[in-house]
């Protein structure tokens, strides 16, 4: 018990913390495949994968499994070491960008402050964006390395998309930094508890931006109805075609982590973060105090729910990303285009302006 | 954090060098993506994370990947790069070199680094905390309105110049 008494070194907690994501988000990832195969068949009235374990609940671990001790081809002609940087490409910007975002409030433990969040940078709101943004390079590396032209076609596809989307999605984190007046997470999300109860979330004083964010999201997760970098019909399974086993699982799970960090960002920027509706940080620590604990373990108490709260509002847009999948239809690539350049991108200038001007009048929040 | 700051030197500097040596222009232009990376991983390690998230968001993310796309658009294979002659290539290797010791006397000399707004963030205190979002674009609105405007004019005319050089091969082809 004498460690318990003693502060935390703050590196250490920063280092178990950064740990522990990593660990949260590569196990969420075959949930999030198995909700997916158990959604999907539910939408279509099919079974899904339902004999591994109870309920199917093991189809993810036998899922790995099977990839693990698939075989790693290496196409011949392939360009060897971007074919092979390529998978760990796909794996580490989305990695990197979760780590910037806030996953609970602070926790006091005997005198000192740790706060819930790896990276704690002033600049959380660009520094996801930025990284997020070199994604593209896996994609761009895998289809130009496989020396396939389904390959490639799908890379460029992927890429001309991404950077498209890219564009709609800056617009309107500019609007957001005018609406908020700081780029740092974490104050956005304390910003946010101001109105009371759910009335000062971003997605109300932007709705706008909100929805281009959320349209933008779908197509630089390649999810569909914007899947058109591995349209099966035209491209075989675009620029990961040539991959197999291992590699290719990697891509998966870059894929899968990129929506989570989108879900995440869009919870935190729009839905308040970690913030528990109606409860503000220190309106919950008073409760746990109120039922009988000390202050140090209040605050631990109160991280948790706020942890919780975040959890469900990512989840949430998890669930979206699948119910979306299994109800539209795929775009034609005209069709996509235009909806970036013609619509997206012209409305996020709008919101741009109005925002601009709405603020001049009434100050920022920060 | 100095081992750190050399490290992260020496690969941007061996990145950079593979950008010139490599055959492959894809490669060539990873290579570049990678330098712009590191060079955000450099500002980072210095503490000044406004400018690093730029250049990571601009260069490394956006510029480069136009680059990479372009080129695997074209699908420039060695054989079918014009090299131009030696003659060319050392007179502009000695203009560069020019240029870049130019660039650097901004830096080294006190009386010319005062003046700059380099040189000015740096020598209030000689703190990198002074490189945040607020005090960069306080300075750059007010201060050095004038320079900046004039960039942004720059690279409007070299955009429309662009689009103009665009134009004209499309006509000569039709």
């Amino acid at each position: 018990m004498e460690i318990l008494s003693m502060p935390l070194n703050p590196v250490i907690f920063t280092f178990v913390l950064m740990v522990v994501t990593l660990g949260m988000l590569l196990a969420l990832v075959p949930i999030m495949v198995m909700v997916e195969r158990r959604g999907s068949a539910w939408m279509q009235r099919r079974i899904g994968p339902n004999r591994v374990g109870p309920f199917g609940l093991l189809q993810p671990m036998s899922d790995a499994i099977k990839l693990m001790v698939k075989e790693t081809l290496l196409p011949i002609k392939a360009h060897k070491t971007l074919f092979i940087l390529a998978p760990a490409l796909a794996i580490l910007p989305p990695i990197v960008a979760f780590m910037a975002i806030p996953l609970g409030g602070t926790v006091m433990w005997k005198g000192a402050e740790y706060p819930l969040q790896v990276l704690n940078l002033d600049v959380g709101l660009l520094f996801i964006l930025a990284i997020s943004s070199l994604h593209v390079y896996a994609v761009l590396a895998a289809g130009w390395s496989s020396n396939n032209k389904f390959s490639l076609m799908g890379a460029l596809r992927a890429s001309s998309q991404m950077i498209s989307y890219e564009i709609a999605m800056g617009v309107v984190v500019a609007s957001m930094v005018f609406t908020y007046g700081t780029l740092d997470l974490r104050e956005i999300v304390k910003l946010q508890e101001a109105g009371g109860g759910v009335l000062g979330w971003g997605a109300l004083l932007q709705p706008l931006g909100f929805i281009i964010l959320w349209v933008a999201a779908f197509a630089e997760t390649n999810r569909l109805p914007f899947d058109l970098p591995e349209g099966e019909s035209e491209l075989v399974a675009g620029y990961h075609t040539e991959y197999s086993g291992m590699t290719f699982a990697l891509f998966m799970l870059g894929e899968y982590v990129a929506m989570l960090v989108s879900s995440a960002y869009l919870a935190t920027v729009f839905l308040g973060g970690f913030n528990v509706p109606f409860y503000s940080e220190a309106n919950l620590r008073e409760i746990f105090v109120g039922m009988g604990s000390s202050a140090d373990f209040a605050s631990i108490f109160t991280v948790a729910i706020q942890f919780a709260s975040f959890m469900i509002k990512m989840l949430g847009f998890m669930w979206v990303f699948v119910w979306v999948r299994w109800t539209l239809p795929r775009f034609r690539y005209d069709q996509l285009m235009d909806l970036g350049w013609r619509t997206l991108l012209p409305l996020g200038v709008f919101n741009v302006i109005v925002t601009m001007i709405v603020t001049y009048y009434l100050g920022m929040r920060a | 954090m100095q081992i750190l700051t050399y490290v992260l030197v020496a690969l941007s500097i061996m990145s950079g060098l593979g950008v010139i040596l490599s055959r492959s222009a894809v490669v060539s232009a990873m290579s570049l993506m990678v330098t712009m990376f590191l060079t955000g991983l450099l500002y980072f390690s210095q503490g000044s994370y406004f400018p690093a998230v730029v250049q990571i968001l601009i260069y490394a993310g956006a510029i480069s990947v136009l680059f990479i796309f372009i080129v695997m658009l074209l699908d420039l294979k060695p054989s079918r790069v014009l090299i131009p002659s030696r003659k060319i290539v050392v007179f502009f290797a000695v203009l560069a070199g020019l240029f870049f010791a130019f660039s650097l006397m901004f830096l080294i000399l006190p009386g010319v680094s005062r003046s700059s707004l380099v040189g000015e963030l740096m020598s209030s205190e000689g703190d990198v905390g002074l490189f945040n979002a607020k005090s960069i674009s306080l300075n750059l609105l007010t201060k050095y309105m004038l320079p900046f405007q004039a960039t942004t004019l720059l690279l409007l005319a070299a955009m429309m110049g662009a689009i103009l050089i665009g134009r004209a091969g499309r006509k000569k082809e039709d």
